[in-house]
């Protein structure tokens, strides 16, 4: 697409990334593939480190390890589940790694490509949380845990009509769509605004008059890129906090 | 104005327009009022929702923690209908 | 709508369709290469690398509870030592205060005792006194009377020429002297 000068580049260029190995079977490797596995290794170098070392005033490596985990235990399993939530800090935990280091890699040179502004990873995760909340559910209160979300106690009996379609919906199939696309969808657009912004100087770099306003679209490319940073973070927040909501009103539904 | 152009161009060159090319054109037209619409709601209630979170913390420092955390929850929900508006926006826009 | 429907008869129309890439659906491969990365990091932290982290966390939190503990029993133990201090105190002030009364009480004891005897002496020595004064005032009456009896009839019985009866004039004297000593003005 060509606008004036201005040449966008067509999404699939900005968006899909060819297999650097394994092309057209199920295990092309491409970029997305290998953020996604960097992110799991360098969060587990980040615990092989940390658990290897024992000192009594942590220091760097151990350190991050260390207050990530207080920074699950007291700001997403403590606010979303409540007590009896200590188990599921393993799996919350790795989430958030998961999705922070995939998120970031946006903004990272050589990279500027986060892994999640492809629907692939926020769906695999996304349908983790769906199968783990409901799991959780009927494992701590049997099958009356749909029952109980389908039929709220406490509705007279022929607002059921209304409520339940409603509940069913809201609770089993816009809890785990939502998760994912507002995930995707937030990374995929900061994605396209750094893009846009970048095609934007490059473009302004040519055309000699109009290079004045070259530091103005530097400048956003710049603020914007520090708000992805907020934004990669925040998502990975909000992802996790949000299963962990989800897994605590499996557990404990009467709240 | 955009379903007037569309329209127009339709009529112009109904004959040499591919369904493909219709399709793209008008997706493409529409696909910014789909997300300048779907923007709207969310805008103001992110900014209400915010606003009051700011009152709470003012009269209560000491529940600042519980109040920001809620307050995310509350913009993780309702910023999700302008993020469906955006990904509306892609698919009329580039499928 | 116009435009719509417009497109949607175009769209039948003509059959031919151009294969464009859609930009949120994910590929089979990259599902397939998130799920096995997102296992391999759940699976491993779950059960290999996080375990010793959390074991030294749990250390250092053991180790913080027990350094609490003992200190909250050195603090109660100087809040032992600072009562029985305060005991002791309040039990020699007390001691003291008891001293203090007990030795008022005697010195006042003491003291009624000396002041009703010095009262009992004065007492006595107040009733010598007047019983002196008293015999004093007795005798030196009796001389008087005999005295002014005496000049009375040497006087009456120069005023009469003639001797008067000693014993009527006696018993006039005696009246008289009855009369000043007793019903005298006061």
């Amino acid at each position: 697409m060509i606008i004036g000068a201005l040449e966008f580049p067509p999404i699939e260029n900005v968006v899909e990334w060819p297999a650097w190995f394994g092309d057209g079977t199920p295990f092309a490797f491409n970029k997305i593939a290998f953020i996604n596995l960097l992110a799991a290794l360098i969060t587990i170098g980040i615990f092989m480190v940390a658990g290897s070392k024992k000192a009594v005033v942590p220091r760097g490596v151990q350190n991050l390890a260390e207050t990530s985990v207080d920074f699950i235990r007291n700001e997403v399993i403590a606010p979303g589940i409540g007590h009896g939530g200590e188990r599921y800090l393993p799996m919350l935990l790795s989430m958030f790694f998961f999705l922070f280091f995939s998120n970031i890699t946006g903004i990272i040179p050589l990279f500027n490509m986060p892994a999640t502004a492809r629907m692939a990873t926020p769906l695999v995760l996304a349908l983790l949380a769906w199968i783990w909340f409901i799991g959780v559910g009927l494992k701590h209160h049997g099958f009356s845990y749909i029952t109980g979300a389908l039929f709220p106690p406490g509705v007279p009996k022929a607002l059921y009509l209304l409520v339940t379609p409603i509940e069913f919906v809201s609770t089993f199939l816009v809890r785990p769509f939502s998760l994912a696309v507002r995930l995707f969808a937030n990374m995929l657009a900061g994605h396209i605004l750094l893009v846009t912004f970048s095609v934007l100087c490059i473009t302004l770099w040519g055309l000699q008059p109009l290079v004045a306003a070259l530091p103005l679209s530097l400048f956003m490319l710049i603020a914007l890129t520090g708000f992805e940073v907020l934004v990669a973070f925040l998502q990975a927040y909000i992802f996790t906090i949000l299963t962990a909501v989800y897994i605590g009103g499996a557990l404990h539904p009467e709240h | 104005m955009s379903l007037l152009h569309t329209a127009a161009e339709l009529a112009q060159e109904a004959a040499t327009y591919t369904a493909a090319e219709a399709k793209a054109n008008a997706g493409a037209s529409s696909a910014g009022y789909a997300y300048g619409l779907a923007a709207i709601g969310p805008g103001i209630g992110i900014g209400y929702l915010v606003g009051q979170a700011v009152t709470a913390m003012a009269r209560q420092p000491e529940s600042a923690g519980m109040v920001r955390t809620t307050m995310f929850l509350g913009i993780a929900f309702t910023e999700a209908l302008a993020l469906i508006g955006f990904v509306v926006f892609i698919l009329l826009k580039f499928v | 709508m116009l435009a719509t429907a417009l497109l949607l008869a175009a769209e039948t129309h003509s059959e031919e369709t151009t294969k464009t890439v859609n930009p949120i659906l994910p590929t089979g491969a990259e599902i397939f290469w998130a799920v096995v990365t997102f296992f391999l990091l759940w699976l491993l932290l779950r059960y290999v690398f996080l375990p010793p982290v959390m074991r030294v966390m749990e250390e250092r939190e053991e180790r913080l509870r027990e350094a609490r503990a003992a200190a909250e029993g050195a603090t109660s133990g100087a809040d032992d030592a600072v009562a029985a201090y305060d005991r002791r105190v309040n039990e020699a002030r007390a001691e003291a205060n008891a001293i203090v009364t007990a030795a008022r009480d005697e010195v006042e004891v003491y003291r009624a005792q000396k002041l009703a005897e010095a009262n009992a002496e004065v007492a006595a020595m107040r009733e010598q006194a007047a019983a002196e004064v008293a015999a004093a005032k007795a005798a030196a009456l009796q001389q008087l009377r005999g005295q002014v009896a005496g000049v009375a009839v040497n006087a009456a019985s120069r005023v009469v020429q003639k001797d008067l009866p000693l014993d009527a004039q006696l018993q006039v004297i005696e009246d008289y002297v009855n009369q000043a000593n007793g019903g005298g003005p006061r």
